[in-house]
């Protein structure tokens, strides 16, 4: 018997007591016996982790599975792993969500004459494939093979078993293909791909529209790597971009660029770094003379930033003695895209810092993806109905694609098309056959995020659904169509490929360590200077300006590309820019709004040539006027353009009008005002150091503490509203996903909550908020059944099963954090899978919210008590704590006087909120410049 | 008190003769204590009564019960303190883990009680010396009755342990334990009890002309018998209550059919005495005296037998545990007693090991032949009498046979390994040479 | 006249009065035969000889006692260790045979259960030194496992109290 039969068991073990929980009469429940003993160090009870990959986005982070019972229950980020290093974005923590969705596809489905799907077997489904391939091969029509971005031993799989079937390989599809920077250090630099940016080793970094915080290229290491340079306080970071990004609003400062004109401002920048004199290596002359010379006055009224904000950045560059460029994003998903990237590219060979901070040697790959022009091209050839077969693999072009491709149309002219996925999307819908693949955790595979960084893909549970992994999925193909019936499973391939590279010793450590690192050398590379100065020259005349009001689709944090929208708990979480859980709106800016009147939640309809949407309206603080934003994933088949040479879309809609309808629209908006309403919640600089002296009086006797009084710092400067906290909380604490009509109603039920407050100036600040464990809790001091009370750790515990739903410790809470349950909310099957068993499933009419997760606590005493030791300093945190990709919250034992708590919360920087109520919080806030903190 | 730690019921017959000779004890001591404690509060309340409305009746009766109540010194002795002797004895068998705690309560309740004893009967003497019927001092009486009282309620108490051994490990920690609700439940319905059979005692003595005194009239005999009727019906009546708060409040393990079966006796016995008393023919014949108090004799033995059936199941597995383990407990008795001074530590050691041999070993192996493992006059000799190679094996024991099961690790504490190992070894190679 | 109208009613009275009684007492009785006895266990495994005639220590089956909050049922491998030769003729041991060559766990019928809301585990209370009969009762003397002690709160919390264990909620309370 497996290991993973034996966890299933044990699982049905616990979980049948789980379920039928009815007080301690006896002979309900089952207690089983297990064929076989489990393998050493497996113990039923007690959580086991297990190394894998998250597939949520390209990024690749590592992942630590917590499994309890051989259910996976939830997921972290793999400490020292090199791409995130321990952190977890929002994404991949809900991906646990996507293995146990209740509309998984659970089998292969063919399309009937009623162009309905009728589950086949996969013996049949796999026949079929072959069969049609080898007819369309004979009857002269090409077989395709379209997927996500694949790396890693899939990728070569599926070229070997393309070769074998003479099926066409097509170029990768991603939304964000980065095809203007990889086509720009083509031209620069001969090396036509997406390079590796040391962000550790800058000394000021320049963001020209990427992301980096959400989607671009690896948010979470990006995050994790700034926000240490940041917390040693080491970098300044600037951040350039037309519209108003999670990115933006955390760098040191950000500039609103006119839509399109980021090249402007560059090549100012450029001008003035080689007018300062030169610098190794210099420009090779025809570059220099070929660039054009601007006064600040004319850039700045070609970029739209005030003359003062280009000295500033100019001089930050000039400086600085390691500055990083990096452009991307929307700015250079535009018709000037290309010098954006490449202009950037030169400003980094000038600095002579290219080894050091653009890593070519670990590029990104991204050399397989493909662009909108591959696309366009491949709906053209579907529409010329010479496709016999297609696969689209992990792939959602039906959405992603604008209109005027009509890819959904073409694509029924293909003679079979496959849809490999697991939820039933836009693309899968069209699709003639269905092929369900495995998650990420039910199977065996490999990733190579960046080269030389190739991480493991391991199953921790067998497949819930009559699911198969991709790599399964062409080995059979492959079988069949070669005669000689399928070989081996992806499994043995893979393991055999392991062995070849790593050898058995070294295949044996990746296993066991979830990821192998390989080191190059440094890759010297050197500027063309010919297609530098042609691209130059060339930009004089080219027009990059975009008819305004222009509308820009922006990356999602919460969806990356559209990808997330399957997801319920993303949905759930709000977008911490404007605190919106659920449903689709358009951002416009204060000015906007004023001159139109427009208020919050009004419906629009927003359109341009030949395409309207109707939209709710966000006000957007922040945002500049004449710009409206949505993300990527509200609006479906976009109408944009195709950028002539990068093959890019250029993604904004240009001559947008706004038209109200005059209705009003039902949009949860969680946060009641986007200002402090002079609250102090974050106290303004000038006025820190003014303490509240005044001693409290109180009836009730001090609480004393014995050996820990637990407590958590939350370092202002840091948190950049991620909210990958939230969701880990969520999921750590079997927080139910309660929908929008409770959230219309305000019945929320996150324990933790990113609370966004805007500066008159638009400048944010985010405020995670979270049961504060007041040692004076007004809670405690109200509940008529002592469910709330202080417990001798100093945690402010709630009694589940003892809460009678008074909730008058919720009205008498100033920090607003307990939640009720106004219903049962159940799980829907197979999410209730997900559920941890150390928690009690809170029932209707029951007060709940933050425990500084207790049963993590518990788990770590009990640890030390077999060893016969107090918990030691960082042996126990919070999942928030733990999945914060900036770490920015640090928990500990106050009593412990060389805790990182007990330092951080006595530094000068600390607060806490609302002191002067005399609630004395366990929460402390760090808050101003990160420089001298302790972290 | 160490000595009370070898007390253990040898066998089950024997634990289970003890449990009907308290049962036997019991059933002659309870009554008797009752019937003293009921006799002597109504006499004191008539003497009471008596002072106040100055009517020779009332102090006669009372008279007259006091001295039913308070007979010679001898039956006070062998029903009131000699009982107790053997119950005392009894428990220190039943509750053979927790005798030092009966052993500091019973001591309590003896002096309690005979302090109890000892004061009513100074009172009744001075109705001997009193010449006309003068009303005495309650006093010391009811001094005497309060003793009584508290006697029997800590007797509830200990009493109460026999239900429920769980308690036990607590009880040694802290005596407070020893309350329980089922405790104070069964006090109660021992008080009602003691008052019903009281009041059926008046009955009779109301039935027949008190002891041939003179003028006696028909109304101080209707005092008495209406007197006897009441404190019976309310008694009879309050009985249920307590019945079934005793089932509430007993702990799962004493619960049996049986149990349930004689509370519902009990009901129906006090039922039938409700019934008698209800429908009693008026003045003139024999009261119902005599069937009610042969109904009480019988409620007392049915609550007896559901207490001792209680008891049973409570204690079913402990004894039934001791039954297992008597050959393991005589081994350790002759591992005591080592015969001769010069072989003693050599002896004691081979018993240790033949004693662990008997425990764990035996269920599956023999020296001669094979019975699950293999004939250990074949194994051992392999480990060429080395015991640490034995020792080793015997500690995480591998296939050595495959014509065998493998041995299962037993998880010996190591001084057992070592005496066991030397023990077989010895066995062997002595087999050997004789 | 009056009188022989008064004794039905008093009758009816007394009568009535103790029957309430008597149908709480045969109610009580039949929840207890319903839920309160030991159950039948689908392989009628006898603890009495394993543990009280063999003295096989407790954690010599349930391993994860001391290292779990589960104590855990053995797997069946561990039966059969013995069992391929011991007794093998028994019906019970056949059953057990059965299960083990047909890969059919065993579902045992639960004793003991706790609440959803508690957390307790085995591990910490047999590491306090705490003896399985303290919950379990003489199981060595059981033919049938049957639950001693009523696992409710104040059971647990008398306990605590006695040994001076921890009695903040959070100990227990999820």
């Amino acid at each position: 018997m497996k290991r993973r039969d034996f966890l299933r068991i044990v699982g049905v073990l616990t979980g049948s007591t789980l379920i039928s929980s009815c007080g301690s009469g006896n002979g309900s429940k089952k207690f089983i016996s297990s064929i076989l003993p489990p393998e050493e160090g497996i113990i039923p009870g007690e959580a086991i982790f297990s190394p894998s990959t998250c597939t949520e986005c390209p990024a690749g982070c590592g992942l630590s599975v917590t499994l309890r019972e051989g259910w996976p229950i939830k997921l972290e980020g793999a400490p020292g792993h090199p791409v995130n290093d321990g952190g977890l974005c929002i994404r991949g923590q809900s991906s646990l969500t996507r293995l146990y969705h209740p509309k998984r596809i659970a089998n292969p489905m063919l399309r009937n004459g009623g162009g309905k799907f009728q589950g086949i077997s996969w013996e049949k489904a796999i026949s079929l494939v072959s069969e049609s391939l080898a007819d369309s091969r004979g009857s002269g029509r090409k077989n395709l093979y379209l997927s996500g971005r694949t790396t890693g031993s899939l990728s070569a799989l599926t070229g070997m078993v393309c070769r074998k079937l003479a099926v066409e390989r097509l170029p990768e599809f991603e939304v964000y293909s980065h095809s203007a920077v990889k086509e720009a250090n083509g031209l620069l630099f001969g090396q036509r791909e997406v390079p590796h940016y040391r962000i550790e080793n800058a000394d000021f970094l320049l963001t020209v529209g990427a992301d980096i915080l959400e989607t671009h290229i690896s948010p979470v290491s990006c995050t994790r790597k700034l926000s240490r340079a940041r917390g040693r306080g080491e970098i300044r970071w600037f951040h350039v971009e037309p519209h108003l990004s999670l990115t933006g609003a955390n760098a040191d400062k950000r500039f609103a660029v006119l839509p399109g004109r980021e090249a402007v401002l560059l090549s100012y920048m450029l001008r003035h770094i080689l007018d300062r004199g030169p610098r190794r290596p210099g420009l090779p002359p025809e570059v220099a003379n070929a660039l054009q010379r601007l006064s600040a006055e004319s850039a700045s009224e070609g970029t739209g930033i005030p003359v003062g904000g280009l000295q500033e950045i100019r001089d930050a560059i000039a400086n600085a003695r390691r500055p990083l460029v990096i452009a991307g994003g929307v700015s250079t998903a535009h018709p000037e895209g290309l010098e954006v990237a490449a202009m950037a590219g030169m400003i980094q060979w000038v600095t002579g810092e290219i080894p050091g901070l653009v890593d070519f040697a670990r590029g990104e790959n991204y050399g397989g993806v493909g662009t909108f022009r591959d696309m366009e091209d491949l709906s053209g050839r579907l529409g010329k109905g010479e496709v016999g077969v297609l696969f689209l693999s992990r792939t959602n072009p039906v959405f992603s694609l604008p209109k005027a491709y009509s890819f959904r149309e073409n694509l029924g002219k293909a003679k079979l098309s496959v849809g490999m996925g697991d939820l039933l999307d836009e693309t899968m819908q069209e699709a003639n056959l269905v092929l369900p693949l495995s998650h990420s955790l039910e199977s065996w595979g490999d990733a190579e995020p960046r080269r030389g960084v190739v991480s493991l893909v391991k199953p921790v549970l067998n497949p819930l659904h009559d699911t198969l992994s991709e790599g399964d999925i062409l080995l059979r193909l492959m079988g069949k169509g070669s005669g000689e019936g399928s070989p081996t499973g992806y499994r043995e391939y893979l393991f055999d490929a392991w062995g070849r590279k790593y050898g058995k010793k070294g295949r044996d450590e990746f296993l066991k360590r979830g990821y192998v690192e390989e080191s190059f050398p440094a890759k010297r590379v050197f500027l063309d200077g010919r297609k530098a100065a042609s691209l130059l020259e060339g930009m004089k005349s080219s027009a990059g300006e975009l008819g305004r009001p222009v509308l820009v689709l922006a990356p999602s944090l919460r969806t990356y590309d559209g990808r997330g929208r399957g997801l319920p708990l993303l949905s759930e979480i709000p977008d911490p820019l404007t605190t919106i859980s659920y449903g689709r709106f358009l951002s416009v800016s204060p000015g906007t709004a004023k001159e139109s009147g427009l208020k919050d939640r009004e419906e629009v309809t927003v359109s341009s040539a030949d395409w309207s949407e109707v939209l709710p309206v966000k006000v957007q603080p922040g945002l500049q006027d004449g710009v409206y934003q949505v993300f990527r994933d509200f609006v479906a088949s976009p109408p944009l353009r195709t950028e002539k040479r990068t093959g890019g879309a250029v993604e904004y809609i240009d001559g947008a009008r706004l038209v109200k309808s005059g209705k009003m629209a039902a949009v949860p908006i969680l946060s009641g005002s986007s200002s402090q309403q002079g609250r102090g919640l974050i106290p303004d600089p000038a006025h820190k150091g003014e303490k509240h002296h005044h001693g409290r009086v109180s009836l009730y006797p001090e609480h004393g503490h014995e050996e820990y009084r637990w407590a958590m710092v939350i370092d202002l400067a840091l948190c950049n509203g991620c909210s990958a906290c939230v969701a880990a909380c969520h999921i750590e604490n079997n927080v139910p996903v309660v929908g929008k009509k409770d959230h219309l109603k305000g019945r929320e039920m996150s324990w933790l909550r990113i609370e966004p407050f805007y500066g008159d100036a638009g400048d944010v600040e985010f405020l995670p908020m979270l049961c504060q464990h007041c040692h004076a809790a007004p809670c405690e001091t109200v509940c008529p059944v002592y469910a709330a009370y202080h417990n001798p750790e100093g945690l402010n515990v709630q009694v589940y099963n003892r809460c009678v739903g008074t909730r008058y410790c919720s009205n008498n809470c100033p920090y607003k954090v307990r939640r009720f349950n106004w219903f049962w909310h159940r799980w829907e099957k197979p999410l209730n899978r997900m559920q941890n068993p150390d928690l009690e499933t809170r029932g209707v009419g029951v007060m709940e919210k933050c425990t500084f997760c207790i049963q993590r606590i518990r788990a770590a005493k009990d640890r030390g008590k077999d060893e016969g030791r107090k918990v030691r300093d960082g042996e126990v945190t919070t999942a928030c704590a733990q999945s914060c990709p900036t770490g920015a919250i640090v928990f500990g034992n106050l009593l412990d006087a060389d805790s990182r708590v007990s330092r951080l919360a006595g530094s000068d920087r600390a607060y806490r909120v609302f002191e002067a109520l005399g609630t004395d919080p366990s929460v402390y806030y760090l808050h101003g410049k990160t420089r001298g903190s302790g972290s | 008190m160490a000595s009370w730690g070898n007390l253990q019921p040898l066998s089950t017959e024997f634990y289970s003769l003890l449990r009907y000779g308290l049962f036997l004890v019991l059933f002659l001591h309870i009554p008797f204590v009752g019937f003293i404690i009921g006799g002597s509060t109504v006499s004191l309340l008539l003497n009471f009564l008596g002072k106040e409305k100055r009517d020779p009746a009332y102090l006669r009766f009372s008279k007259e019960l006091m001295e039913t109540v308070m007979i010679r010194r001898w039956p006070l002795f062998m029903f009131g303190i000699v009982p107790l002797l053997l119950v005392w004895f009894a428990y220190a068998r039943i509750l053979f883990d927790s005798t030092p705690l009966s052993w500091h309560l019973w001591s309590a309740i003896l002096v309690v009680l005979f302090a109890g004893f000892s004061l009513l009967r100074r009172y009744r003497s001075h109705w001997d010396r009193a010449r006309d019927l003068r009303p005495l001092p309650v006093g010391i009486g009811a001094a005497g009755l309060l003793a009584m009282i508290l006697a029997f309620f800590l007797f509830s108490n200990v009493y109460g342990i026999l239900f429920n051994p769980e308690k036990l490990p607590l009880l040694r920690k802290q005596i407070w334990f020893l309350l329980s609700w089922n405790a104070v439940v069964k006090f109660l319905l021992f008080l009602a009890f003691f008052f019903g059979m009281t009041g059926g005692v008046i009955l009779l003595l109301g039935g027949r002309s008190p002891g041939g005194e003179e003028g006696t009239d028909a109304g101080s005999r209707g005092f008495v018998r209406d007197l006897g009727a009441i404190l019976t019906f309310s008694a009879t009546l309050v009985l249920p209550v307590f019945v079934l708060f005793d089932l509430v409040t007993l702990p799962e393990i004493a619960l049996s059919a049986a149990v349930f079966a004689t509370s519902a006796a009990v009901l129906l016995l006090s039922l039938a005495v409700c019934l008698i008393l209800a429908l009693a023919p008026g003045k003139g014949e024999s009261g119902p005296g005599a069937r009610v108090l042969a109904l009480y004799v019988l409620i007392f033995f049915a609550v007896l037998v559901h207490d001792n059936a209680a008891v049973g199941n409570a204690y079913q597995d402990r004894i039934g545990f001791l039954a297992l383990q008597a050959p393991a407990a005589g081994t350790e008795h002759a591992k005591e007693a080592p015969r001769d001074e010069a072989t003693a530590a050599g002896q004691a050691a081979a018993n240790a090991g033949k004693a662990v041999f008997e425990a764990k070993c035996s269920g599956c192996h023999r020296f001669d032949i094979r019975v699950v493992g293999p004939p250990l006059n074949v194994a051992v000799p392999k480990y060429g009498g080395d015991p640490e190679k034995l020792k080793g094996f015997i500690r995480n024991p591998g296939k050595v046979n495959p014509d065998y099961p493998s041995m299962p690790k037993l998880g010996l504490p190591e001084e057992e390994i070592d005496a066991v190992a030397k023990y077989l070894i010895g066995q062997v190679q002595g087999g050997g040479s004789s | 006249m009056e009188r022989n109208l008064k004794k039905p009613a008093i009758l009816l009275a007394v009568s009535g009065y103790f029957g309430v009684f008597l149908l709480i007492t045969v109610a009580l009785g039949f929840s207890w035969y319903r839920g309160g006895q030991a159950p039948d266990q689908p392989i009628a495994f006898p603890h009495t000889i394993h543990v009280s005639k063999l003295s096989l220590p407790c954690n010599f089956c349930h391993i994860y006692v001391d290292r779990s909050r589960h104590a855990g049922a053995p797997a069946l491998e561990t039966c059969m260790s013995c069992h391929r030769a011991i007794a093998t003729e028994r019906e019970e041991i056949r059953k057990l045979t059965r299960h083990y060559e047909e890969k059919r766990p065993v579902l045992w019928i639960r004793v003991y259960s706790l609440p959803e809301h508690v957390y307790f585990s085995h591990k910490r209370h047999v590491k306090a030194g705490v003896d399985c009969s303290e919950c379990h009762g003489m199981v060595g003397a059981m033919k049938k496992i049957r639950r001693v002690g009523s696992l409710e709160m104040g059971w647990c919390v008398s306990c605590h109290r006695a040994k001076g264990a921890p009695r903040d909620c959070a100990t227990c309370h999820k």
